[in-house]
């Protein structure tokens, strides 16, 4: 088990940068996802922590060993593909032992490991049969027992789970998770899918266009995303361009369509000087009569122009001028009398709103 | 009503067909008549003819000869054209487009002119022999023509290209997250090509290697010009048979046997590599 870390690592393609500048420190038996869309630099991080590229400029660590410019033989890591990438010539058992025999292990040495492996994926019985004779999820499991066969310093995941049907995904995410948590590997996880990351992840880098934009846990990243791209990626939230926001004594205002909105931030938060939007979660509105008194709370009326019935909510998308609309969820049993056309009150606390940077 | 193009088949089909069986049953009947020279054959069905064939030294000769130089010339061609197939199949950028139009433009200029090339750079005197006479290396001049090394060369030349378009698409159907996967977890690049690449491109290799071998078996020209009248193939003693000795039945019963020595070959070939443990899973 080893920390990661980079330092000012860089890469470039000619003119393209596909990783500014980044230092990252992962800790020891840490779950790390990165997560971001595609071109975001993600994939790039990974492959850098593999040596299957090196960085353009600064360093990579893998405990305290400098590993830049080593190969990736030589670096101690596992590694899941997108596309499992499970030798289809080998056997299972010649698959899990791959590693072990190239450090060379005996026999021996591997059939015990790979018998134990085995139990620990759930697969007993299968290492004589070849990789196609398996489901995707059988082969997820294996080429995670392959992965970690030989005890590497990293695991390495390159979202493998992107080709599962969504069912199978979620229970994989659980049953990954175990497994990492049971080994207490550190581990470094590329997705797209923010719920994904949510689930599985201790702290998940949130990257885009080669820069890391910000690292947290999953309660962090939603409750005070620091950039508006954080803010917009993580769950789901209303963004509001808003003008002439400033810092007063105990709060900050800002202005829509002639209404000042007030907001109260953590004293660490500072309200942007350029251009600003205002970020609030859907789930922090509630739907009032219109003109109703708020008392010291946010309200923005307008009219609904839709209802959308999602389960454990409704959501209710709210028209509030200047081409503006409000998402809100709403208890099911709440929204009596709330049909398209309605005019309507939306009210939030101080509290629950955030000043970005647009 | 549903349109039965599969009718357009039948034209070429029996065009095809007739061509090729009306001209070999010809063939292959004359060959068990008694040739008795100057196209003239005898009136009785009678094997003589392959009773000479593998009694008379030269003809068994001739045919370890044709094989030899052929399955040299597969080898040879694999070995030169994987790598090339390799790096091409793994490049990104676009170059590997342009060199293989260049691969596929070579491969198609005929084999007469390709193999001039050959007999004006290698002949006793061609260029390479007045440089390394005029320099001193050499005092006597060395030519490949006529000699069964200068067949080899001929036979290689004429099918590296197609050994190189064939292993191209054997290697693009690898992925290299497997090279990554086999790296990652410990394989050096030779490790690598040992235990992922090379089992896997076994079929393509096989498959390659027997379309190249067939193509030796029986190339005319390659041969003919760079044996020089000293190195003599199969194909070439049948032309010679035909044209120079008006031998029909026995020109027929040279193409019989080489027929059935190739169709042989390959599918003892294809048994052999069938029993192997490493096609396991890849051919399955």
């Amino acid at each position: 088990m080893s920390k990661v870390t980079f330092r000012k690592a860089v890469k470039r393609y000619g003119n393209f940068t596909a990783l500014q500048p980044l230092d990252l420190d992962i800790r020891e038996g840490e779950f790390l996802t990165l997560l971001g869309p595609s071109g975001c630099g993600k994939t790039t991080t990974l492959r850098l922590v593999a040596g299957f590229i090196q960085p353009t400029e600064g360093s990579v660590y893998i405990g305290d060993e400098d590993v830049t410019g080593k190969p990736p033989q030589k670096r101690g890591i596992g590694m899941v593909f997108q596309d499992y990438a499970l030798f289809p010539h080998m056997t299972i058992e010649e698959n899990i032992g791959f590693a072990l025999k190239e450090r060379g292990a005996s026999a021996g040495e591997i059939k015990t490991r790979v018998w134990d492996l085995l139990q620990l994926v759930e697969l007993p019985g299968v290492k004589d049969r070849y990789p196609t004779e398996l489901s995707g999820g059988q082969q997820q499991r294996v080429a995670v027992a392959r992965a970690v066969a030989h005890t590497p310093r990293v695991l390495l995941m390159d979202e493998p789970l992107g080709a599962l049907d969504l069912k199978l995904r979620e229970s994989m995410q659980i049953e990954l998770r175990n497994i990492q948590k049971s080994l207490g590997i550190t581990t470094i996880y590329v997705t797209h899918d923010q719920i994904e990351a949510m689930n599985m992840s201790d702290r998940i880098a949130v990257m885009n266009e080669g820069v890391l934009e910000q690292i947290g846990s999953a309660e962090e990243l939603y409750d005070t995303p620091k950039t508006k791209f954080v803010a917009d990626f993580i769950g789901q939230i209303n963004l509001l361009p808003v003008t002439g926001a400033e810092q007063r004594s105990d709060h900050a205002v800002a202005g829509f369509n002639g209404s000042e909105i007030k907001v109260v931030m953590p004293a660490e938060r500072r309200v942007p000087t350029g251009s600003a939007v205002l970020g609030v979660r859907p789930e922090q509105l509630t739907i009032v009569p219109k003109e109703t008194a708020v008392n010291g709370a946010n309200r923005l009326d307008g009219q609904i122009m839709s209802t959308r019935f999602v389960g454990n909510v409704i959501k209710i998308e709210v028209g509030i001028g200047m081409a503006q609309t409000f998402v809100v969820d709403m208890h099911p049993s709440a929204v009596a009398g709330l049909t398209a056309g309605a005019e309507v009150g939306v009210v939030w606390q101080p509290e629950s709103g955030f000043l970005l940077e647009d | 009503m549903t349109v039965r193009w599969d009718l357009l088949l039948i034209p070429s089909f029996l065009f095809t067909f007739i061509l090729l069986s009306v001209s070999q049953t010809l063939f292959l009947e004359g060959s068990f008549y008694k040739d008795l020279g100057l196209g003239r054959t005898g009136d009785t069905l009678d094997l003589v003819n392959y009773v000479r064939v593998f009694t008379d030294g030269f003809y068994l000769t001739t045919l370890w000869i044709t094989v030899k130089v052929s399955a040299l010339a597969t080898i040879c061609t694999l070995v030169f054209s994987f790598p090339v197939a390799y790096v091409i199949a793994r490049m990104r950028s676009s170059w590997g487009m342009i060199l293989l139009s260049g691969i596929v433009v070579s491969t198609f200029i005929t084999i007469v002119i390709k193999v001039f090339g050959i007999i004006i750079i290698f002949s006793a005197d061609g260029w390479l022999n007045q440089f390394l006479m005029s320099t001193g290396i050499t005092t006597e001049p060395y030519s490949i023509i006529g000699t069964q090394e200068g067949v080899v060369i001929g036979l290689m030349y004429f099918t590296l290209g197609f050994g190189v378009l064939t292993l191209y698409s054997v290697v693009q159907t690898i992925p290299t997250s497997l090279e990554e996967a086999a790296e990652i977890h410990g394989a050096s690049r030779p490790r690598m090509f040992r235990r992922v690449i090379l089992p896997l491109a076994m079929p393509g290799l096989v498959a390659g290697g027997l379309m190249v071998f067939n193509m030796c078996m029986g190339a005319f020209t390659s041969a003919a010009l760079l044996g020089g009248g000293k190195v003599f193939t199969l194909p070439v003693l049948i032309q010679r048979t035909i044209m120079m000795e008006v031998k029909y039945s026995m020109a027929g019963t040279l193409a019989a046997v080489l027929l059935v020595a190739v169709i042989l070959i390959n599918v003892l070939s294809i048994i052999l590599i069938r029993r192997m443990h490493f096609a396991r899973g890849v051919l399955a």
